[in-house]
């Protein structure tokens, strides 16, 4: 049986093709080849088990392991050592603790040049700093520069586990921050940026 | 010194000391960001599946010196985008955060081509400001929402990080692995979980570049989701 459209049909038909293109235009993820700045084709991991029910009580905990320690230059520790040594802050937010080495890594800045090492000190009791300048670094956002400005905000800190330290081999400890653990009060002295939200 | 010493000479006192404040260095050639310890690689999931092991600041390539994160977990079995952020919301990741990209290959249900696709993740903070900070993950498949195969059935991969103070000038970023721990643990009351259960090539040792801090043990994690 031959089946005829009104003009009404027809235009509700180039409407929905048309409707349909756009939406599959816009829709659509991008697509294509990618392109390779580094050097040879990709490392191939086969992944294709999955983990079997025997697994679950081996594999259901957080075992917390970490990616090991990159190289320290023996001049960045020995130096670290002997800013923290004369470190006003540090000295007193380790006064009266027992706390102990965690992890230590070089700090370079983008391009790899080396500017000293970041450490993480824990703490064996959770460890409460009072209202108080911390340390902190403060990154270039601008376009083409790869360095810090030095500067401080004031915070009350309890229950720290750990402190990771930022230290520069030529101007010390110039940056220092609390575990994500921490309960943390910032001052209304220090400045909040909203503009910046949305970025990473 | 001598450059510090001659800049103190031709300006004026003030400047000279905003130069030698900030300790800055010209950027050079690719590393105008922070970068991985090795080339990214493809997870090999079979049956012509692959997802690239990092996602990726740019959309249209894979070099080492474009990664964000390394991905640390896979959730599985039933499992979208859209499912894994809901369910999150109830651990309070129920914050949007900067957009990265995952580049996903689907096998034949993409007719073999790779999709690089964005997604900005969830978070339980929008901003940050000093003193607070937000744990922050992204989940990546291809147009419909999820990558498919036989015996994994509807699958996504994640990156994971937190964000310190991202609305200040203090901001850092940091714990690739702790976060992905977190959330394993959040997902494991309601899932089956495998934490770190197979090696996809990502390990990043301890260090920081500029301000961004690697560690990584380069084992993802699995979540069986119902």
């Amino acid at each position: 049986m031959r089946r005829t459209r009104t003009k009404s049909q027809t235009f509700y038909a180039i409407s929905l093709a048309a409707t349909s293109a756009v939406s599959t235009v816009l829709l659509l993820p991008i697509v294509g080849a990618t392109a390779h700045d580094g050097s040879g084709p990709p490392q191939v991991y086969d992944v294709t088990q999955n983990p079997s029910p025997a697994d679950r009580a081996q594999y259901g905990q957080d075992r917390s392991t970490h990616g090991g320690s990159a190289p320290v230059r023996a001049e960045s520790r020995s130096k670290a050592d002997e800013h923290g040594r004369n470190d006003a802050f540090l000295q007193g937010v380790l006064r009266g603790t027992n706390h102990r080495l965690l992890r230590e890594g070089p700090w370079t800045r983008y391009d790899g040049t080396p500017i000293g090492l970041v450490r993480e000190i824990a703490f064996d009791k959770p460890h409460t700093v009072p209202m108080r300048a911390w340390p902190g670094i403060q990154w270039s956002e601008e376009p083409g520069t790869d360095g810090y400005a030095p500067g401080k905000r004031e915070l009350d800190v309890r229950r720290m586990a750990s402190i990771t330290l930022f230290f520069d081999d030529n101007n010390g400890l110039v940056g220092a921050y609390p575990d994500s653990g921490s309960i943390v009060v910032s001052s209304p002295n220090n400045v909040d940026h909203p503009e910046m939200a949305g970025r990473h | 010194m001598k450059i510090l010493a001659a800049l103190s000479r031709v300006l004026p006192p003030v400047l000279a000391g905003a130069a030698v404040g900030l300790v800055l260095a010209p950027v050079s050639g690719l590393a105008s960001n922070h970068w991985a310890y090795q080339e990214p690689g493809h997870m090999d999931f079979g049956q012509g599946d692959y997802v690239y092991n990092y996602d990726f600041r740019e959309g249209s390539t894979w070099s080492k010196y474009k990664v964000d994160w390394p991905i640390t977990f896979i959730a599985y079995n039933s499992a979208t985008v859209n499912k894994l952020k809901t369910v999150m919301e109830q651990f309070a990741y129920d914050q949007a955060g900067g957009s990265m990209y995952g580049h996903v290959n689907d096998g034949p249900e993409s007719s073999h081509y790779l999709i690089q696709d964005t997604d900005s993740g969830k978070k339980h903070d929008f901003c940050p400001g000093v003193g607070n900070e937000t744990p922050h993950f992204r989940v990546y498949a291809d147009g419909n929402d999820y990558l498919w195969q036989i015996g994994r059935g509807s699958y996504v991969v994640a990156s994971t990080h937190r964000d310190v103070e991202e609305c200040s000038s203090f901001k850092i970023f940091r714990d690739s692995e702790q976060v992905e721990g977190g959330i394993v643990t959040n997902l494991s009351n309601l899932y089956y979980v495998y934490h770190d259960r197979y090696a996809w090539g990502n390990p990043e040792p301890y260090r920081v570049q500029g301000r961004h801090i690697w560690d990584n043990n380069g084992y993802g994690s699995y979540v069986e989701m119902t």
